[in-house]
């Protein structure tokens, strides 16, 4: 029914981390994002990375764990920053009005690099 | 053309459980698709119905989802009825994170809908929460 659901993780330096993720983001996912987000988050890794190029879905609740990611990550003085290649991934991004809160790059190098 | 024209309801009940959500959306595209619905208003339904299911378990967690599709000329309406309001398993629970819940956001939930379909509304009686959305096939059918 649905596509596999997973997140990679790959530390670039000691203070930025990428999370890929693919498959589905919903209510039943976004736990697990949201797990991931605070353990790196707890290992100290300011800046964290989202790519969401192989994300095929993506609803509020996905939103919701983003977010809250994002406010802890700037509280510290970090970043979250997505990468966003599919059209129906910026669609949601753009309706909510979440493209002008995050910070949005097409690559992850360019994420990274900020 | 013709797809739309004819008499198409489909009914769907499934447990108001999170694991359950993905087969409303999806039985919602498949129904869109069936209807000639074009590809950007077919990812749009599936976000919307999705949407919609979260309205319904956002609170007071219910037993069972009730959810129709039915064309009415070129429009799609669903309708989505959590029954049992109150007797289920909250969605925080269902995660496994009592103290530490998925947050519903029913403001970036009502944007979204909003944005993706041309009416939607929400009611409750009873023990009974309703939630609907139409939205209209474009003349450039896929």
């Amino acid at each position: 029914m649905e596509e596999m659901f997973e997140i990679a993780e790959r530390a670039v330096g000691d203070q930025t981390s990428v999370l890929t993720v693919r498959g589905e983001i919903d209510v039943s996912t976004a736990p697990e994002l949201r797990d991931r987000l605070l353990t790196v988050a707890q290992d100290g890794r300011a800046i964290v990375v989202v790519d969401l190029s192989a994300v095929t879905f993506l609803d509020s609740t996905a939103l919701g764990v983003l977010v809250s990611g994002l406010k802890r990550l700037r509280a510290d003085g970090g970043d979250l920053r997505l990468v966003v290649t599919g059209r129906s991934v910026a669609k949601v991004l753009e309706i909510t009005g979440l493209v002008d809160v995050f910070s949005i790059f097409e690559t992850v190098d360019a994420a990274v690099a900020g | 053309m013709t797809a739309a024209t004819g008499p198409s309801r489909v009914e769907l009940s499934i447990p108001a459980t999170v694991e359950w959500l993905a087969l409303a959306r999806t039985t919602g595209a498949a129904v869109a698709a069936r209807l000639s619905f074009n590809y950007d208003e077919i990812t749009d339904l599936r976000l919307a119905i999705d949407e919609l299911c979260l309205t319904l378990v956002e609170g007071a967690p219910a037993t069972r989802l009730e959810i129709s599709f039915e064309a009415v000329g070129d429009v799609l309406e669903v309708e989505g009825r959590a029954v049992g309001v109150g007797l289920g398993t909250p969605v925080a629970l269902q995660n496994g994170q009592a103290g530490a819940d998925i947050v519903l956001s029913s403001d970036l939930s009502a944007r979204i809908l909003d944005a993706l379909v041309d009416e939607h509304g929400a009611d409750e009686a009873g023990d009974t929460r309703r939630a609907w959305l139409r939205k209209q096939r474009s003349t450039e059918h896929a």
